[in-house]
């Protein structure tokens, strides 16, 4: 049977086939590298958000009872509160002070007692004091031992800033592996690049010899190296999905004390719910993943191979 | 017009550096002119035409290829001027991954022409060698003559302004090769610029043209005037 001639739109030689899965592989997991990091550091930014905001500019009141032999508050003890409450307000270096209801209580202890232990506990009055924006928190706290001189007084300023640190350090070893990442990519893509060229070194010889251009030759080549890596990174971004999801519900509770009581996702529809779930700054920032991937590989491929053709006539 | 003054070229080799293959070479050659290039295997013959077409840059002397100076023109002006040159090798230089036709298609496609010009000149080139039906067959399913045809369709369809063909009948019939510099000496008359080298004592006497004789990389006599 004679089929009918035929030029296929690609036929110029420069065609991949089958060889550079193993290229689609480290892209991949180059991808699922730098997606994870892109998770870490959006998880420390997210924390070290609420952590300021927060943590280190709330003060914790933890008032003393009058009777030694319990610990439940009394009677004196809610007035003495009042009082205090009343006066710390009319300080000039504090924003707001109030007490802790049972139920913020509740769910500030729940990550070490679970939810409800209040109800079974007796439970100090804590109140929390919001310091002035201007305000020191030197002057603040002379402030309050002024006023309360028998009370724990327990800034988590300290804790804020290091715990900030944290976070920082965080975020400055997730943007490392993010660059080690496209750093290994775009090696990755050289290497490639080089083994295509010393394969179709004939190919190319032969193009070049008839009229094509620098241009036409990287950009074919980039094109389809380009094509790869975003696949890659797609799958990359893909595959790790699952690992960022269980990871997202291990730090929740660090930045929503509340989110503790929650347990795992009981089903398929809850985890994918919870897959789903992510802030919309980081779904957009790991969409951009195999974008990014396409990218690298597209101008290290266009940048190598024009440097190779230099050597042709 | 193809002019070369003292041109030298040699081939980077891996041990000994550069070897010598071109020595001193000066001619000229008008448009629409028809040349033969003579001499024994290994003279130089296939290194000139590389240097004529493009593909080996002479190490020094002076070249004008149409009017342009390769030495000293840019990048795009080489890829340019490369369109508007026809070349036949010696070894074919197929692609092996194209079909014959696609192979032909090729310069045409790189050079931006209408894609439904492209088929249909193709075909016909194809057609005109005698290669009519095998338009699918890829390289290695044709023989060594159908090859060169091949070859030398690619080299044609563009139409080029100069045509170099390094011996372009070595593979064929007689009839066939008589048939080819027929039509050689046929787009001379269209003002294509032709240059083949050749061994062939038979050819060359049936075919009576100037010729350049190159012997042992240098210019060793011919029935053309030098410069
Ligand atoms: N690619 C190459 N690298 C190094 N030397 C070459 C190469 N091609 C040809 N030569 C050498 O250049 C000389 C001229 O060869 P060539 O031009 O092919 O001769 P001809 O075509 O007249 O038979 C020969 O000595 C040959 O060995
Ligand atoms: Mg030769």
């Amino acid at each position: 049977m004679k089929t009918s001639p035929r030029i296929r739109a690609s036929a110029d030689g420069l065609n991949r086939h089958g060889g550079d899965r193993g290229l689609m592989a480290v892209i991949a997991a180059m991808a699922a590298l730098a997606t994870l990091a892109l998770g870490g550091w959006s998880g420390a930014t997210a924390l070290q958000d609420h952590w300021r905001n927060a943590l280190t500019r709330t003060i914790f009141v933890e008032l003393s009872t009058t009777d030694p032999d319990t610990s439940a508050p009394d009677e004196a003890t809610h007035q003495n509160a009042d009082k205090l409450i009343e006066k710390l307000n009319g300080s000039p270096v504090i924003h707001t002070v109030k007490r802790l209801s049972r139920s913020e209580l509740d769910a500030l202890l729940a990550p070490w007692l679970g939810g409800g232990a209040s109800g079974t506990l007796s439970l100090p009055t804590v109140l929390t004091v919001i310091p002035d924006r201007d305000a020191s928190m030197d002057q603040v706290l002379h402030t309050l031992r002024d006023a309360a001189p028998d009370a724990a007084i327990e800034p988590s300023a300290s804790w804020g800033s290091r715990l900030g640190l944290l976070a920082t350090s965080l975020r400055i070893s997730a943007v490392g592996v993010m660059g080690l990442a496209l750093c290994a990519t775009a090696g990755v893509v050289m290497l490639s690049v080089r083994m295509v060229l010393l394969s179709r070194r004939k190919t190319v010889e032969i193009l070049h010899a008839l009229g094509a251009s620098d241009g036409m030759i990287a950009g074919r080549i980039a094109r389809q190296t380009a094509l790869m890596t975003g696949l890659g990174g797609l799958c990359g971004a893909l595959a790790v999905w699952p690992a960022l999801t269980v990871l997202a519900r291990i730090m929740a509770p660090f930045g929503d004390v509340r989110l503790s009581g929650i347990a795992w996702p009981a089903d398929a529809g809850a985890w994918m719910q919870a897959a789903l779930g992510f802030p919309v700054p980081f779904l957009e920032l790991a969409a951009s993943v195999p974008f990014v991937m396409a990218f690298v590989g597209w101008i290290v491929s266009e940048f190598s191979v024009r440097l190779w053709l230099r050597r042709l006539p | 017009m193809i002019h070369l003054q003292n041109v030298h070229a040699r081939y980077p080799t891996a041990h000994r550096g550069l070897a010598g293959a071109l020595n001193s070479i000066s001619f000229t050659v008008a448009k629409g002119e028809f040349r033969w290039l003579t001499g024994a295997s290994g003279a130089g013959k296939s290194t000139l035409l590389a240097v004529l077409g493009l593909s080996l840059r002479p190490t020094s002397g002076q070249m004008d290829i149409l009017g342009v100076e390769p030495a000293r023109a840019k990048r795009s002006q080489l890829t340019r001027l490369r369109r508007r040159i026809g070349t036949i090798h010696q070894d074919y230089r197929l692609l092996e991954q194209l079909t014959a036709l696609e192979n032909v298609a090729l310069p045409l496609r790189l050079a931006g022409t209408d894609p439904r010009l492209i088929a249909r000149e193709s075909c016909d080139i194809l057609a005109w060698l005698g290669l009519a039906g095998r338009e699918n067959a890829y390289p290695d399913q044709l023989s060594g003559g159908e090859c060169q045809r091949v070859a030398i369709a690619r080299a044609l369809v563009v139409r080029p302004d100069i045509l170099l063909a390094d011996e372009p009948t070595n593979a064929l019939e007689e009839t066939e090769s008589r048939r080819l510099l027929g039509l050689f000496q046929e787009i001379c008359g269209h003002g294509t610029t032709v240059i083949v080298a050749t061994h062939n004592e038979t050819l060359l006497r049936d075919f009576p043209a100037p010729s350049i004789e190159i012997a042992q990389g240098r210019v060793a006599g011919g029935t053309a005037p030098l410069p």
